[in-house]
């Protein structure tokens, strides 16, 4: 305040301005608080709905915890929550999420990187300011959309060229995802590499190294925390994702890591069953049992995601203990 | 100026590494250097002194072409290495191997020790881990380094102080097998001591190699340099050795600026 004008600091000391302040710093700050508040309500509401499955014993009589993960008394796993026998096992639901998170994954990172890379290291400044932004778009696309074109279109096409005995298989719907993850995987890791001080990139260029040499062994070790971060948030989404997995999946509850195979994710399984389930009944908790799951998962996924990429932002700027008493990496 | 500086230097039999003639440069329409002619002699140390903006750091970066990255840059005239021209040098990886350069704030990469130095090699095609290992103790001994990190290899080279940082940059530098060592004002970030360190390992390394340091430090130049260049507006406007630059400099404005009067 002290290199103000003297009337503008007049302007705040007016007792009408401070009154002012006050309003909004307080709606700022409740605002914030009703984020929070929300977050916890939410937890809370699931917790609360998936708890019958640890304490009630009317769920017990039809489900029980060890009946969702041990095989079934008829054998192998399935999930049949509708038979006369309703049948939980999550097997089938864990193994159809790992292997289209997994797809999924394994194709946004790459061409999410390579992206990033291209942009912060190679792309003219004209290229730059038109490919940043254009790539953001693709996250405000609704995902019904990405799901209906990975449904009517995708499916096909991948029919066509690897001649898939089934249209709606992980392959297909890891690809839409991938369509969901690419961008929020570019966005973060391309902040983190164009945070990193040109002087680096100089020390390098000063040492007869090239573009690309620059780009894999300086920039991106320095802006690994950041680039690391991206991938977790982008598992976290991949993880969650539900519409395009839904529509695109082919919904069968297989107990198969093959991703030609249809499959039925956790998301998937509760948007599509939650509307019809008996509210109260055993299978209703069963779902927010399944919806507390990811919670967890997710927000597990987040928050260990964050712990390394403190440790690793450490590591970098050589604080970690471990640098200073001169152990190996 | 420059011709006489030139004829001192050959008058005691120095070779002389880096020659330039009408040496012009801009970024846009801005003429950053205007018409510069010097001679640099091998195995000395040459410093260019001159206040902020005054083109001294231009010519340092004409050096190794470091400004190629500018778009708007252009530099035109002559400016040999050894004979062969910088500035139509097609092969920048060489040039830059032969030619290095230590920045203002010490930049070693967010890497262990080790990695730091064994990173130029690595680059230039070194892969046996027997080799690297050697080349990385003589960098290290090279500037004082070694005796001090030698059971630190694996450290973050962040952690360093930054006066070992600096040295652990010349060390880099020093991997690659340079001719010429480019420093830009390589001690504004350290403090007296860390200094006066820096400036007797630039005594020591002028038995091999040909140094030019960028300064504002006048003091500096009169302690570790030979020969003294002094620029003002983009035009080098005295060069010789840095006893007489201080002592009897020819031109009105070199006084003025190396007593103190601006500047």
């Amino acid at each position: 305040m002290s290199s103000l004008p003297p009337a503008a600091e007049d302007l705040f000391l007016r007792p009408r301005s401070v009154l002012l302040e006050r309003i909004v710093e307080w709606t700022i700050r409740s605002s914030a608080f009703v984020v929070i508040a929300a977050l916890v309500l939410i937890f809370v509401f699931v917790g609360k709905e998936a708890l019958p499955i640890l304490t009630s014993s009317a769920v017990h009589e039809e489900v029980d915890l060890v009946r969702m993960v041990a095989p079934l008394e008829s054998g192998g796993f399935s999930w049949q929550p509708v038979s006369t026998v309703p049948k939980y096992s999550l097997l089938p639901l864990f193994l159809g999420t790992l292997k289209v998170t997994l797809v999924a994954l394994l194709f946004a990172i790459p061409v999410a990187l390579g992206a990033a890379i291209f942009t912060s290291e190679f792309a003219p400044q004209g290229i730059r300011e038109v490919l940043k932004p254009v790539v953001e778009l693709l996250a405000g696309i609704p995902s019904v959309v990405v799901g209906f074109f990975a449904l009517m279109v995708l499916a096909t096409w991948l029919q066509d060229a690897f001649g898939l005995l089934l249209r709606l298989n992980a392959i297909t719907a890891g690809l839409g995802l991938a369509v969901a993850v690419i961008p929020i995987v570019y966005t973060v890791a391309e902040d983190a590499l164009t945070a990193v001080p040109q002087v680096f990139r100089d020390g390098s260029f000063a040492l007869g190294a090239n573009r690309w040499q620059t780009a894999w062994r300086v920039v991106l070790p320095a802006a690994m925390p950041g680039v690391f971060a991206a991938c977790v948030l982008g598992a976290g989404r991949a993880f969650g994702e539900t519409m395009i997995v839904l529509m695109s999946s082919g919904n069968a509850p297989t107990v198969s890591l093959d991703p030609t195979e249809s499959f039925r994710s956790f998301s998937a399984t509760i948007a599509a069953e939650l509307g019809e389930a008996v509210h109260g009944g055993p299978h209703y908790h069963v779902l927010f049992f399944l919806g507390a799951f990811l919670f967890v998962v997710t927000f597990g996924l987040n928050l260990a995601g964050h712990w390394y990429v403190g440790r690793l932002r450490d590591k970098m700027q050589g604080k970690s203990r471990l640098a200073s008493r001169g152990g190996g990496r | 100026m420059s011709t006489s500086a030139a004829a001192s230097a050959s008058a005691v039999g120095i070779e002389s590494k880096i020659r330039a003639r009408g040496l012009n440069a801009w970024y846009g329409v801005f003429h950053a250097l205007k018409g510069i002619t010097l001679e640099i002699p091998a195995r000395r140390v040459t410093s260019v002194i001159g206040p902020s903006g005054c083109g001294k750091s231009t010519l340092l970066r004409c050096l190794n072409r470091m400004n190629d990255t500018i778009r708007s840059f252009r530099a035109e005239g002559e400016l040999l290495l050894d004979g062969a021209d910088i500035l139509r040098e097609t092969d920048l990886v060489r040039l830059r191997k032969r030619v290095g350069m230590v920045f203002q704030r010490p930049n070693p990469f967010p890497l262990s020790v080790f990695e730091n130095v064994a990173y130029g090699p690595r680059i230039h095609g070194e892969r046996n881990r027997g080799r690297l290992a050697e080349i990385v103790e003589r960098s290290l001994a090279a500037t004082g380094l070694w005796a001090e990190l030698r059971d630190r290899l694996a450290e973050n080279a962040l952690a360093l102080s930054a006066e070992q940082q600096q040295r652990l940059c010349i060390s880099r530098l020093l991997a690659v097998g340079p001719e010429v060592l480019l420093m830009d004002e390589p001690c504004s970030a350290l403090d007296p001591v860390a200094t006066r360190r820096v400036e007797e390992l630039m005594q020591e390394l002028k038995r091999d190699y040909t140094i030019v340091i960028v300064t504002h430090n006048m003091q500096q130049a009169a302690r570790a340099s030979d020969n003294c260049g002094f620029m003002w507006l983009g035009e080098l406007k005295e060069f010789d050795e840095t006893g007489t630059i201080f002592t009897r400099p020819k031109d009105p404005q070199t006084e003025g600026y190396v007593t103190g009067r601006f500047g």
